[in-house]
């Protein structure tokens, strides 16, 4: 076992520039997907269900903060063998590292399948593939630092665009669209929550980030809040989608984030109608900022699981095999949503949450820290 | 270099731009309007009509007289036969100079023949497809062919497409024709308790082109447009239509009545009539389970200014206004339940009234949600209307009373 302690230097970033990341990791697909699969089993409760899922997603960030917390100068990847053993802990260090390139491929299709559907069929999905991952490429090159800044802005943009898609479509949001509330029960509101519950818990990419933050007491704080911000942004695409068509038709779309842009109307200022192109902006951006963070989490992992001083010989050779993979993963947009639907959001929480609190319960048994008392 | 390297990347954004799904403006044609028909042997006749923008644009008044040469038509109507919709539309393509394009698509017709044999199958590609805009394409369904509709010359808005698009536009100054977006009506036909309608659009005999003695001819088109009523439908398929006053007596209660006139029987002398303008409307379902049976209660607020009055009202009088009011709500209950009676008789609950059971009554629609197509003819609705004129224009007092 090699000393544990932060590699070669990655830049600092604080704990505000941590929340970026967290949000920025979530943000892109579930905005786009969350209406369609929580309104498929929860119905015009979808809005609870995304409540609930909040609430499990606070818990998988603080369970991820307590067992950062233990280990102020590593990452999840390098103090798992401290605490399960040597060869155990190399195993759960590389789900952990693979759980980001896993996403990350699943991110490229998902980009594909909606760039193909709606704004270019003709265009083959390897050349959105190929150009997202290169600027991903790039940016992982520019490091955490650089990754951050980017995100900030972009994310700014991103919640601010939302927020005016929102507001034009509000005056066509019914209420009685959302009634009557629990009509089938908590069942389907609790089979609903699933979906977002998982995505909420991708905020645990801190466990990667933890060593680079400056001000680790602000952690918990900035942590809730970037679970706050998604919880928002989430609220507004479930109301503004299952408000203007109805659940049934939301559950039916594959894209109903997509077409809520498109069902902008005002008859008194044209416009400001069909704002696809709007929503397309968002969709881009979000999705590099996605596909950038899961990225650079894994690269990262990657180096420290091998040991290696500097990440960045990883990147390319990464890259290319998470193409690969993606290239290869789905053969059709209905395998794709049936995945991610079904099996993508409990493999997520099997990695953010019962790993993670597995991790912590034996840290805690046997009493390993690397805090300074 | 680097400067170099600058210059080379922003040159490459120039070339890069749109890839492969790169289409020029000029190189679209613009769907405007598309209606669909039923053909022979169970097939898809498709008509789109696509402006012509060089006559459009060249200020020339074409299309007035139906004789006009194919040239100075300011649009086209491509019409082709297929199995399915998109197998028609592919056939039209054959014809076209331009590559169809249906985004700015805002008017979508049906023939009554293929409204009655169910539109759901042509539905599905609507949905489906990216291009059309569901919130932005009315629906209506056409009494006649609808290629001699969208055939109609006028020399104001000179493609019927844009006429159509501008009559709807205005549809508040009447209600009395109900046109649904394309995403509503889908809507509808997703829901249990719900069915679907959709405006009527016909080719009626024009009055100004009636021949005058000692004129050679009518420079008036024979034909106007007109847009008319509803059509309600059972699941995908329409089981019959609502006249004018019918039509709006259905959209009281869907809450879609921008405006209009009341003309109802002016109190004080037989045979006059009193008008009043709608300025806002709103309306509730309040659902009911009673030892016999279900009964709807429709609650409408509304109100009107009074524009018009013939008989000897001094309409300065307070206790005469709300006379007024009285009576105008009283008309508009007649109209909600005329809508009602037509519905009930067809078998089509496009008011909602299954879906505002289910949103009071959850338990209970689970157990009759399938025999609600049975239920529905027999519930009992109650109408409330509270009227309300709140100006009267320019004159508190019809000329003729003056003192």
């Amino acid at each position: 076992m090699g000393e544990v302690g932060p590699m070669r230097e990655e830049g600092k970033i604080s704990a505000y520039q941590a929340m970026v990341y967290q949000v920025s990791i979530v943000l892109a697909t579930a905005i786009l997907f969350v209406p369609a699969i929580t309104a498929k089993h929860a119905k015009q409760d979808a809005w609870i269900s995304v409540i609930i899922a909040c609430f499990f997603g606070s818990l998988q960030v603080y369970t991820a903060v307590s067992l950062a917390r233990r280990f102020p100068d590593a990452s999840v990847v390098q103090y798992a063998p401290l605490i399960l053993g040597k060869v155990p802990g190399k195993v759960v260090g590389f789900v952990y590292l693979f759980y980001f390139f896993y996403v990350g491929y699943f991110v490229l299709q998902e980009f594909s399948a909606l760039m193909c559907s709606s704004y270019m069929p003709r265009t083959p999905p390897i050349v959105f593939m190929l150009v997202l991952s290169l600027l991903a490429v790039y940016a992982a090159y520019g490091g955490l630092e650089v990754i951050c800044r980017m995100s900030s802005i972009v994310l700014t943009v991103v919640l601010a665009t939302m927020v005016l898609v929102v507001l034009l479509i509000i005056k066509d949001i019914k209420i009685w669209r959302f009634l009557p509330a629990l009509e089938n029960g908590l069942g389907p509101i609790l089979l609903g929550a699933i979906p977002p519950g998982g995505w909420f818990g991708e905020t645990a990419v801190l466990l990667m980030l933890y060593p680079f933050i400056d001000n680790k007491e602000k952690v918990v704080k900035t942590s809730f809040l970037a679970i706050l911000i998604l919880f928002i942004a989430m609220e507004m695409v479930v109301i503004g989608a299952v408000g203007l068509v109805g659940p049934t038709e939301a559950a039916c779309f594959l894209f109903p984030t997509f077409n809520m842009a498109r069902l902008i109307k005002l008859e008194a200022l044209p416009i400001l109608e069909r704002q696809d192109a709007l929503f397309m902006m968002i969709w881009v951006a979000g999705m590099l900022i996605k596909l950038t963070t899961f990225f650079f989490a894994g690269v990262l992992g990657l180096a420290q699981w091998l040991n290696v001083k500097d990440y960045r010989p990883l990147i390319l050779p990464s890259m290319a095999i998470m193409m690969a993979l993606a290239v290869q993963a789905w053969e059709n947009i209905a395998e794709l949503f049936a995945f991610s639907g079904e099996v993508f959001p409990l493999t997520i929480i099997f990695v953010n949450f019962i790993i993670t609190i597995f991790l912590l319960i034996t840290a805690g048994i046997r009493h390993i820290s690397t805090r300074k008392a | 270099m680097k400067r170099r390297m600058l210059i080379i990347l922003v040159l490459l954004i120039c070339l890069n731009a749109g890839c492969w799904d790169l289409r020029e403006v000029e190189d679209l044609g613009y769907v405007m309007a598309m209606a669909i028909d039923s053909g022979p042997q169970g097939k898809i006749r498709l008509i789109a009509q696509v402006p012509n923008p060089r006559v459009l644009g060249g200020g020339q008044r074409g299309g007035i007289t139906p004789g006009a040469s194919i040239a100075a038509k300011p649009y086209r109507n491509y019409e082709g036969t297929g199995s399915t919709i998109f197998d028609a539309l592919r056939e039209i393509s054959r014809e076209s100079s331009r590559r169809l394009f249906f985004a700015q698509n805002r008017t979508l017709i049906f023939s009554e023949a293929m409204a009655e044999k169910g539109v759901g199958g042509v539905l599905d590609f609507l949905k489906r497809s990216v291009e059309i805009r569901h919130g932005l394409t009315m629906v209506f369904v056409a009494r006649g062919d609808p290629a001699k509709i969208l055939d109609i010359p006028n020399p104001h808005a000179t493609v019927p497409a844009l006429r159509i698009d501008d009559i709807v536009r205005w549809r508040g100054q009447t209600s009395r024709f109900a046109p649904v977006p394309l995403s509503r009506f889908l809507e509808t036909l997703s829901l249990e308790g719900q069915e679907p309608y959709a405006g009527v659009i016909e080719a009626a005999f024009n009055p100004a082109a009636q021949v005058r003695e000692g004129e050679k001819a009518a420079l008036e088109p024979p034909l106007t447009l007109r847009l008319t009523g509803a059509a309600l439908f059972r699941n995908d398929r329409m089981v019959g239509f609502l006249d004018e006053t019918e039509t709006r007596g259905l959209l009281w209660v869907l809450n879609e009545v921008k405006g209009g006139q009341i003309v109802f029987p002016c109190p004080g002398q037989e045979g006059k009539k009193a008008t009043i303008e709608i300025l806002r409307a709103n309306a509730k379902i309040e659902p009911e389970i009673t030892e016999d049976g279900i009964i709807m209660t429709v609650k409408i607020r509304e109100e009107g200014n009074l524009v018009e009055v013939e008989g000897p009202l001094d309409t300065s009088k307070p206790e005469v206004i709300k006379e007024l009011d009285r009576l105008h709500a009283a008309a508009i209950g007649n109209e909600v339940m005329a809508a009602v009676y037509k519905a009930q008789e067809l078998g089509s609950d496009a008011f909602g009234f299954g879906e505002a059971f289910r949103r009071k009554f959850p338990r209970e629609w689970k157990k009759i949600k399938r025999d609600w197509p049975e239920i529905f003819p027999g519930i009992e609705v109650r109408v409330q209307v509270v009227a309300h004129i709140r100006r009267m224009g320019m004159t508190g007092k019809p000329p003729f009373l003056a003192p």
